[in-house]
């Protein structure tokens, strides 16, 4: 589900600036359609003019933008209001060849990835001001990051704005857990972004900071799609074969270049969690999510997210892993199976680790039916005798905090027959003793052949 | 000779008929009950699963009510299985959820004050005590 948050704050300024974006939302809302899609490589300039983005109300086709929320939330620090540091929208798009809705594939590349910070700063920027996106591009684990992307603008450096891809080391880090985790750089849109740089220098990737609105300072930067890729350590394909997510959070630091110092805002919801953006590289689609719930064939929670589950000896478990819940100490989330019949085939009261992280699984048995099946996860904390009757129920009843819809027609995955065990032990156990009644009766035949 | 080929036809007859009664289940008419199966009690890196599974062979769909207690506090689920259908109940207990350690679970069909099934289980917290 796409969210869009209105920022809040305690000054009389960002109440008027608020009241101001909901009349505008409101008047707009009804023209706002999001459709997944791609945007031309031609469409977004990074020159310092912010147009090309659309706007907040009516964005471009294959923009995606979120407001930042609070400034409350966890690893959120009470930033100086109308400061550099101080978030407002992020924005997000990906270019193919051919733009639109066609996925992407071997004869429509995908191009750019484009991220657009706005600010609420309004006076010039200085050179320990930086912004980043820490990202999973498909080689750590579901809600791990494996790189960081670091802008900085700063008016006394050629070019203004900087980048620099980091690769973390292993272990990697989980997100929202900012500050943690070593970091080797590995790409710059400059030569030398800081003195200890090895990396490789690509001036494909480029920035602009400007003023968005007129008072307030935005940056717009591209990043090649080969940045994410095998060459630095990540697993995005430019035909969309890899991975099918860029999964990010955003945040503000005081970080110089070479380093992530400390956090200052995070991108975050009206309930203070920090979101998630998920970029979708087969249709350009951005989501932005405080809670991921998925679903996986192995427990490593390795990227792609597995929808389709047809192998009895490699698929027959499904491993659900999902971020942002509400870290407990007492059994807080009760996780139900609903499978292709709708029946609730499995329920799991689990609770999530100590940074709100969780897991559940099911192995699948005779009599599961094959299909298309959902996963839903329900707070059960003021009811602890909550279970919906029917996955339609669960929807309506108030107690549901993740479904995982990823799958065609909003249901999480798909199983085969081909993935349950739907041969009985029983019926296994005769077929392998008549078989061996008929080799032994054949054999005794063909012995009696030959004596006689 | 004959007659061993006649006992072979009838071994495939029987055979045929045996995973014929298997495969469609008309073997289990022998009364309509339900059975709680695979009670099991697994210890992981972090704590403790308890899970077994309800099987519904009563001839319609059934509410089962399922109550957990972990050290005196009380958990209780209502699900519904469908008739000829499994469900699996699957409860984590981490080591901060226990003080005395003793856990048990009763299983009730709807309409029924005698538990399917019951268990207690005594868990050492110590155990799991990280460094």
């Amino acid at each position: 589900m796409r969210k869009l948050k209105l920022k809040t704050g305690s000054l009389p300024g960002r109440f008027l600036r608020a009241f101001i974006c909901v009349i505008l939302l409101l008047s707009a809302g009804a023209a706002v359609v999001y459709a997944e899609t791609f945007v031309l490589p031609s469409t977004i300039t990074i020159d310092g003019t912010f147009t090309d983005w659309g706007t907040t109300g009516s964005p471009t086709a294959g923009a995606y933008l979120f407001q930042d929320a609070s400034n409350t939330g966890a690893q959120d620090a009470s930033v100086a209001e109308d400061t550099l540091e101080d978030l407002n929208w992020f924005w997000t798009a990906v270019s193919t060849e051919d733009g639109g809705d066609t996925p992407a594939t071997s004869t429509n590349l995908i191009q750019d990835f484009y991220y657009r910070i706005d600010s609420w700063g309004d006076s010039d920027f200085n050179p320990t001001q930086s912004y980043y996106i820490q990202l999973n591009c498909g080689t750590a684990p579901d809600g791990y990051a494996d790189h960081i992307l670091q802008i900085n603008g700063y008016e006394n450096n050629t070019p203004v704005v900087t980048l620099v891809l980091y690769e973390y080391e292993t272990p990697y880090p989980k997100f929202r857990a900012f500050t943690t985790g070593t970091i080797v750089g590995r790409v710059s849109n400059v030569a030398l972004p800081y003195p200890q740089f090895t990396g490789a220098h690509d001036a494909t990737a480029a920035g602009a900071r400007e003023l968005y609105d007129g008072t307030h300072y935005g940056i717009e930067l591209n990043i090649p799609v080969d940045w994410f890729g095998l060459t630095y350590g990540g697993s995005i394909k430019n035909d969309g074969t890899g991975p099918n997510l860029v999964a990010s959070t955003v945040f503000s630091s005081t970080g110089t270049l070479g380093s992530v110092g400390t956090v200052r805002d995070t991108l975050n919801d009206g309930d203070d969690n920090t979101v998630i953006t998920e970029t979708d590289v087969e249709d350009g689609d951005t989501d932005f999510d405080d809670v991921t719930w998925k679903s996986y064939d192995t427990s490593s929670y390795i990227p792609p997210e597995i929808d389709s589950f047809t192998d009895y000896s490699t698929q027959n478990i499904v491993y659900m892993f999902g971020v942002g819940f509400t870290p407990s100490t007492t059994t807080t989330y009760r996780v139900v199976f609903w499978d292709g019949a709708g029946n609730n085939v499995e329920v799991e009261d689990t609770t999530t680790d100590s940074d709100g992280y969780m897991s559940a699984q099911h192995t699948f048995a005779d009599p599961d039916t094959a299909g298309n099946w959902h996963c839903t996860v329900y707070d059960v904390d003021d009811n602890p005798s909550y279970t919906p009757t029917s996955y339609a129920l669960g929807l309506s009843e108030g107690y549901m905090v993740a479904d995982d819809t990823s799958y065609t027609g909003g249901y999480a995955f798909n199983v085969e027959g081909t993935a349950i065990p739907e041969i009985p032990t029983v019926v296994a156990g005769i077929a392998i003793a008549g078989l061996c009644f008929g080799i032994y009766y054949w054999m005794r035949r063909r012995r009696a052949c030959a004596q006689t | 000779m004959p007659k061993l080929r006649i006992f072979y036809i009838l071994s495939l007859v029987v055979l045929g008929v045996l995973v014929g009664f298997t495969v469609f289940k008309p073997m289990a008419v022998g009364g309509e009950y339900s059975e709680v199966q695979r009670k099991q009690l697994l210890e992981t890196e972090d704590g403790w699963i308890i899970q077994f599974d309800i099987i519904n062979h009563e001839g319609r769909d059934i509410d089962y009510i399922i109550e957990v207690s972990v050290d005196g506090e009380p958990s209780k689920i209502t699900v519904t299985v469908r008739d000829e259908s499994m469900f699996t109940y699957i409860k984590h207990i981490k080591p901060h959820m226990l003080t005395e350690g003793e856990v048990t679970f009763m299983v009730y069909g709807e309409d029924s004050k005698v538990p399917l099934e019951e268990g207690t289980y005594c868990l050492k917290k110590a155990e799991f005590i990280t460094q």
